[in-house]
C-alpha cells in the first residue's frame, strides 16, 4: 500500500534550508546556530516517528517522483529499511548535537561546524528516503561533500591531508556506482528499486558481461564508504576530525550509508536470485574484512583509532548478514546496523569525554581514570560488553541471527570467523576497561572531574537506548520480518 | 509572427552596427553600457527565434534577393537557434560583468576598441552558428579570428602581445586549411551551400574520394586547431590566460564553442550520416577527445596559475564535445550540445571568479589562495559551484552532460569512452577541489589573516550568481533545454 506524504520532503530540505536562516541569524544572535542545528534535528526526529508509525502498518510512505531528464528522476520512498535507518540517524543525531555543544565550547569557527553538520542529517535522510539509484548517488555523493568540512575542522596538516585521502577514497567509489549506474540503466532499462530486484537481471545481459562483473562495480563503490579491507584506510585518518563528528559520521551516517547502499544494491537491484550465483566469492572478502579488521585494531595505541578499526570489522559483520542472501542472515545485518550504530557512538562519545576533560588521546595515559569519570567509564565498560555480545546484550542478538544465516547459507566456517572476531573483540576492548578501573592513576589524571553535564546526559541516554535495543530486539525483527517476504 | 524570422540576421546586423558606432560614443561608461544594452536586445531577439523554432520548426531565410543556391542563406534548427541562444546570453551576462571590470583591466584609450570588437566577435559567432553557406561561414570565422586577437591584445603590454601573435598565426594556418578544404568541396560538387554540397556529395563522392578525404581530414586540422582539440591545443593556455578576464571568459566559452558548432555544422551537414560512416573520422574524433580529456586534465594538474589551469580545463571539456561527437548517436550528440551551454556557463563563471580575486586581491597562483574564502565570500561560493559542475557532480549541470555522454556511449557499445570520461571527471576533481579547499579550509600565510571581505558592486556579483544558480538549476532539472536539444539529434 502506498501512502503519498508530502512531510517527508522536510528531513531532506529543513537542515539546508535551516542553514540559510542559520547563516543570517547567527550574525545578530549568539549561539543562534545552536537553536537551529537542535531545532532541525527534533523536528526530523518526530517526522521520522511518524513515517515509521504508518510504514509499520504495511504502509510505502512516498512522494511523487521529480522528473530531471529523460532517464533519470528523483524519487523519495520510505520502505521498512530505509524507515528504520532514518529513524536510528536522526534519533542519534539529537544526543549527538546536545554533545556537541558541549564538545564544540571553546573551539573556533562553530558556525560552520554546526551548519554542515546539520545539512549531513538532511543528506543522510535522503539516502535513506531514496526510491531509486540515481537518488541515492546524489545524496551519496553530497554527503562527501558535505562531511568534508567537518572532518578538516582542525584545518592543520594533519586534517588537511586526513581529508584529501577521504576525499580520493569517496570520489572514487562514487565513479564506480556512476559506471555501475549507467550499465546498469543500459541493461534494465530502470533504476528504480524493486523489492526482489531488476528482473532483467535474472536474464542474459547486453555485451555479454556477467551479473557478477557488474555486481564488483557496486561491491567495490559501496565498498569505499563501509570501509570494506582493504578499502578501509580513509577511515583510521578520519579520525582527526572532532569526535562528535568521529561518532556519528564514522559510526552512524558515513559508514552506514555505505553498508545501507550495499543492502540496497543486492536486494533491491541485483535481487537476491542474481547474487546467490557467486554471494560465496564476496562472503569470503567480508569476513577476511572483519578478522583483519580486528586485528589491526588490537595494534591501535590511540584509542580513537581503535575504535575506528573496530568500526571496520563490526561492518563486515552487517556485509556478511547482507551478503549471505537469506532471510535470517540479512535480520542479522539490519540488525547489526542499529545494534553496532547505538555501541559504537556510545564508544566514541565516551572517548570524546576522556578527550574534553584531559586532552588525552592515547590508551596507555587512561590509567585510573575510571575511578576520577566512573559513569563516563562505567558506561564504556558496558558498551564493550555488548560489542563483544556478550547475552543478553543487543550485540549477541544481532550475531545470534548472523550465525544462524551462515549456517543456512551452509557456510559452518563463518561462525568460527564470527566467534574468533568475538574473542579479538574482547581482546581490543577489555584491556581499556582494565586499564580504567585497575591501574594507579598518576597525579595528573587524579585532578580530572566527569564530563560536563551536556555532555554526560547524552550519552547516559544513549546507553539507555543501547540496553533497550538488546531488551526489545524481537520488535526491531518483527518491524523487519515485514518487508521479507518482498525482498526475498 | 513571420517576422521572427528575420531574427537571425538582425542579430547579426545589431552586433555589428553596435560595434561600428562605438568608436562614434565620447564617454566610456555609455560605452560599455551600449555594449550591455545591444547584447540584451541580441539576447531577446534569439529568446524568440528559440521560441519560433519550437512552435513552428526549422525555416530558412534568404539574406539577399537571391535564392538558395545563388545567394546567401540562413538555415536556422534547434543546434542553431540554441547555440544563437547561449552565445547572445553568456554574452550579455560577460557584457554586464564588463561594467565594472573593463575599465580596470584595459587602459582607457583602448576601452571603446575593446567593446567595438567585443561586440563584433559576438555578431560573427553569431553569424558562424546562423549560416547556411559554407564561404560565408569562412567569412564569419576569419572574423572572429580577427576580433578574438582583438580582444586579448587590447591588454597592451608585452604578455598579451605576444600571446596574440602566437595565436594569430596559428589562427590563420587553420583559416587556410579550413579554406582549402571548402575549395576542395567546391571544385567537386559546384557548391557553397550547405545542403546543395551535400546533396551533390551524395552523388560524386565516389568519383573523387580522394578529394572527400583531403577535405575532411583539412576540416578536422583547420576547426581542431581552432577550438583547441587535442593535440593542436598548445596555442590557447597563452592566449586564454593572458587575456583580460571579460575576453578570456568569452573566449574561453563562446569562441571554443563557436568553432565547434561550425564544426558539427560541417559533419552533420556537409557530410552527413552516410559520408560520415565511409570516412574515418569518427574514431579520430574519439582518440582525440580521450586523449584531450585524460591528458588536458594531467596538464591542467601541474599548472600553479589560477588561469592557466582554468585554460587547460577548457581542453579538457572541449575533449568531452568532440568525444560526444564521435559516438554518433542521438544520446551522445544530446550530450554535446548540453556540454556546450554547461562550458559555457560554467567556464565564464570560473574565469570571471578568476578575474575578481586577480583585481581585489592581486592573487593569480592557487597557491596563495589560502583562506581567501572568508575574505572573498561571493567569488569563492560561485567558484564553488562551477568547480563541482566541472567535476560533474549531481545537481550541477556538468552531471548532465557527464550523464549523456556515458550513457551515448554505452548505446554505441562503446565502455572505454564512460571510462575515460569517469576517470577524467576524477582528474578534474584533483585539480579543481584543491582551489575550492585552500580557499576555505587552509589557514591564510602570514601577513594575510586580517582583511575586510570585499564589497563586490553589483553588476560584477549578480551576473555571477545568476551563472551559479543556473547550473544548479540545469542540474536539477534540465528537461526543458533537453527536450528541446533533443530536436537537434532527430538527424540520427
Amino acid at each position: 500500500m502506498e501512502k503519498t506524504m508530502w512531510l517527508i520532503y522536510l528531513p531532506v530540505l529543513l537542515p539546508v534550508l535551516g542553514l540559510v536562516l542559520m547563516i543570517r541569524a547567527s550574525k545578530k544572535y549568539i549561539l543562534m546556530e545552536r537553536v537551529f542545528s537542535i531545532t532541525s534535528a527534533v523536528l526530523v526526529f518526530i517526522i521520522n516517528v511518524g513515517v515509521i508509525y504508518w510504514v509499520s502498518k504495511g504502509y510505502t510512505v512516498s512522494v511523487p517522483p521529480l522528473k530531471v531528464n529523460n532517464f533519470l528522476q528523483i524519487h523519495f520512498q520510505v520502505d521498512r529499511l530505509g524507515a528504520l535507518f532514518a529513524f536510528l540517524a536522526s534519533l542519534m543525531w539529537i544526543f549527538v548535537t546536545v554533545y556537541s555543544f558541549g564538545y564544540m565550547r571553546g573551539h573556533a569557527k562553530q558556525l560552520r561546524y554546526f551548519a554542515f553538520f546539520t545539512v549531513c542529517l538532511g543528506i543522510t535522510m535522503g539516502i535513506a528516503y531514496s526510491a531509486n539509484l540515481f537518488t541515492l548517488y546524489i545524496f551519496y555523493e553530497l554527503l562527501t561533500v558535505a562531511t568534508y568540512p567537518l572532518v578538516v575542522h582542525k584545518e592543520d596538516k594533519k586534517a588537511l591531508d586526513a581529508g584529501k585521502k577521504y576525499l580520493i577514497y569517496s570520489f572514487s567509489g562514487a565513479a564506480l556506482i556512476l559506471i555501475g549506474m549507467i550499465l546498469v540503466y543500459a541493461s534494465t532499462g530502470t533504476l528504480d528499486f524493486v523489492p526482489g530486484g531488476g528482473t532483467a537481471f535474472r536474464g542474459a545481459l547486453p555485451m555479454g558481461v556477467p551479473v557478477a562483473a557488474y555486481f564488483v562495480l557496486f561491491f567495490v563503490g559501496f565498498g569505499v564508504k563501509s570501509a570494506l579491507v582493504p578499502l578501509h584506510s580513509w577511515l583510521p585518518a578520519a579520525m582527526v576530525a572532532p569526535t562528535p563528528v568521529s561518532a556519528l559520521l564514522h559510526a552512524v551516517a558515513v559508514v552506514k550509508a555505505g553498508v545501507f547502499s550495499m543492502t540496497r544494491a543486492v536486494y533491491y537491484v541485483f535481487g537476491p536470485e542474481a547474487i546467490k550465483g557467486f554471494n560465496a566469492y564476496f562472503v569470503y572478502i567480508v569476513a577476511f574484512s572483519i578478522l583483519f579488521g580486528s586485528v589491526l585494531a588490537i595494534g591501535q595505541t590511540n584509542l580513537k583509532r581503535r575504535l575506528a578499526y573496530s568500526t571496520i570489522s563490526q561492518l563486515g559483520y552487517v556485509l556478511l548478514g547482507v551478503l549471505l542472501v537469506n532471510s535470517r542472515g540479512y535480520t542479522g545485518g539490519v540488525l547489526h546496523i542499529v545494534n553496532h550504530g547505538l555501541i559504537k557512538i556510545v564508544l566514541f562519545l565516551c572517548a570524546g569525554a576522556i578527550i574534553t576533560r584531559t586532552g588525552k588521546t592515547e590508551i596507555n595515559q587512561l590509567k585510573g581514570i575510571g575511578k576520577q569519570m566512573p559513569v563516563t567509564m562505567g558506561i564504556f565498560a558496558l558498551a564493550s560488553v555488548c560489542l563483544v555480545g556478550i547475552p543478553p546484550t543487543n550485540g549477541f542478538v544481532s550475531k545470534w541471527y548472523l550465525s544462524l544465516g551462515s549456517l543456512d547459507a551452509g557456510q559452518p566456517l563463518l561462525v568460527a570467523v564470527l566467534l574468533l572476531s568475538a574473542l579479538l573483540t574482547a581482546a581490543y576492548l577489555f584491556p581499556i576497561v582494565g586499564i580504567a578501573f585497575f591501574t594507579k592513576g598518576d597525579r595528573e589524571i587524579q585532578g580530572v572531574e566527569e564530563a560536563p553535564r551536556s555532555m554526560l546526559y547524552p550519552l547516559v541516554a544513549l546507553a539507555f537506548l543501547m540496553l533497550a535495543s538488546g531488551a526489545f530486539a524481537d520488535r526491531i525483527i518483527d518491524f523487519l520480518a515485514g518487508g521479507l517476504e518482498e525482498a526475498f | 509572427m513571420e517576422t521572427v524570422r528575420n531574427f537571425p540576421v538582425l542579430i547579426i546586423y545589431i552586433f555589428f552596427i553596435g560595434s561600428f558606432i562605438q568608436p562614434l560614443v565620447r564617454n566610456v561608461r555609455i560605452s560599455l553600457l551600449l555594449t550591455v544594452a545591444i547584447s540584451a536586445v541580441s539576447s531577446a531577439a534569439s529568446a524568440a527565434v528559440v521560441y519560433y523554432v519550437r512552435t513552428n520548426g526549422d525555416f530558412l531565410f534568404d539574406v539577399a534577393p537571391w535564392s538558395a543556391p545563388w545567394g546567401i542563406e540562413l538555415s536556422i534548427g534547434t543546434l542553431e537557434a540554441f547555440v544563437i541562444a547561449v552565445i547572445c546570453s553568456v554574452g550579455t551576462l560577460i557584457s554586464i560583468y564588463g561594467i565594472g571590470m573593463v575599465e580596470k583591466e584595459i587602459p582607457a584609450r583602448n576601452i571603446k576598441i575593446y567593446n567595438a570588437l567585443f561586440l563584433a566577435l559576438l555578431g560573427s559567432m553569431t553569424g558562424i552558428a546562423a549560416t547556411g553557406d559554407i564561404f560565408n561561414m569562412y567569412v564569419f570565422i576569419e572574423i572572429t579570428s580577427i576580433t578574438a586577437c582583438g580582444i586579448i591584445s587590447v591588454k597592451d603590454d608585452k604578455k598579451s602581445i605576444e600571446a596574440t601573435v602566437k595565436y594569430l598565426v596559428y589562427s590563420s594556418l587553420a583559416s587556410g586549411c579550413i579554406l582549402l578544404a571548402i575549395a576542395l568541396l567546391y571544385g567537386i560538387t559546384g557548391n557553397l551551400n550547405i545542403r546543395y554540397i551535400h546533396h551533390h556529395l551524395t552523388e560524386v563522392m565516389y568519383l573523387y574520394p580522394r578529394n572527400v578525404l583531403l577535405a575532411s581530414c583539412l576540416i578536422i586540422v583547420g576547426f581542431g586547431l581552432k577550438a583547441a582539440m587535442f593535440p593542436l591545443h598548445f596555442w590557447l593556455p597563452d592566449a586564454h590566460s593572458s587575456a583580460p578576464t571579460t575576453s578570456s571568459a568569452v573566449l574561453s566559452a563562446l569562441v571554443l564553442k563557436a568553432y565547434s558548432v561550425g564544426l558539427i555544422k560541417i559533419l552533420t551537414g556537409v557530410f552527413g550520416i552516410v559520408v560520415m560512416s565511409l570516412l574515418p573520422l569518427k574514431t579520430i574524433l574519439m582518440y582525440l577527445g580521450s586523449g584531450a580529456v585524460l591528458i588536458g586534465s594531467l596538464l591542467a594538474m601541474t599548472q600553479s596559475r589560477i588561469k592557466r589551469m582554468l585554460a587547460y580545463s577548457s581542453v579538457v571539456q572541449m575533449g568531452y564535445i568532440f568525444l560526444a561527437l564521435s559516438l554518433f548517436n542521438r544520446t551522445g550528440f544530446t550530450g554535446a550540445l548540453f556540454q556546450i551551454l554547461n562550458h559555457a556557463l560554467t567556464k565564464t563563471l570560473l574565469f570571471l571568479s578568476a578575474g575578481n580575486i586577480k583585481y581585489y586581491t592581486g592573487k593569480e597562483s592557487i597557491e596563495q589562495l589560502k583562506g581567501i574564502g572568508y575574505r572573498m565570500p561571493v567569488t569563492m561560493a560561485v567558484f564553488s559551484v562551477g568547480a563541482l559542475s566541472m567535476v560533474g557532480l549531481p545537481m550541477t549541470s556538468g552531471f548532465n552532460s557527464k550523464w549523456y555522454i556515458g550513457y551515448g556511449a554505452i548505446e554505441a557499445g562503446k565502455i572505454g569512452v564512460l571510462i575515460v570520461i569517469v576517470i577524467s571527471s576524477l582528474l578534474n576533481a584533483a585539480y579543481y577541489l584543491p582551489v575550492v579547499v585552500s580557499a576555505f579550509f587552509r589557514r591564510p600565510s602570514p601577513g594575510d589573516e586580517i582583511q575586510q571581505p570585499v564589497n563586490l558592486p553589483w553588476f560584477t556579483s549578480v551576473p555571477m550568481i545568476v551563472m551559479a544558480v543556473l547550473i544548479i538549476v540545469l542540474g536539477l532539472y534540465p528537461d526543458p533545454v533537453i527536450n528541446f536539444i533533443s530536436g537537434a539529434a532527430k538527424i540520427f
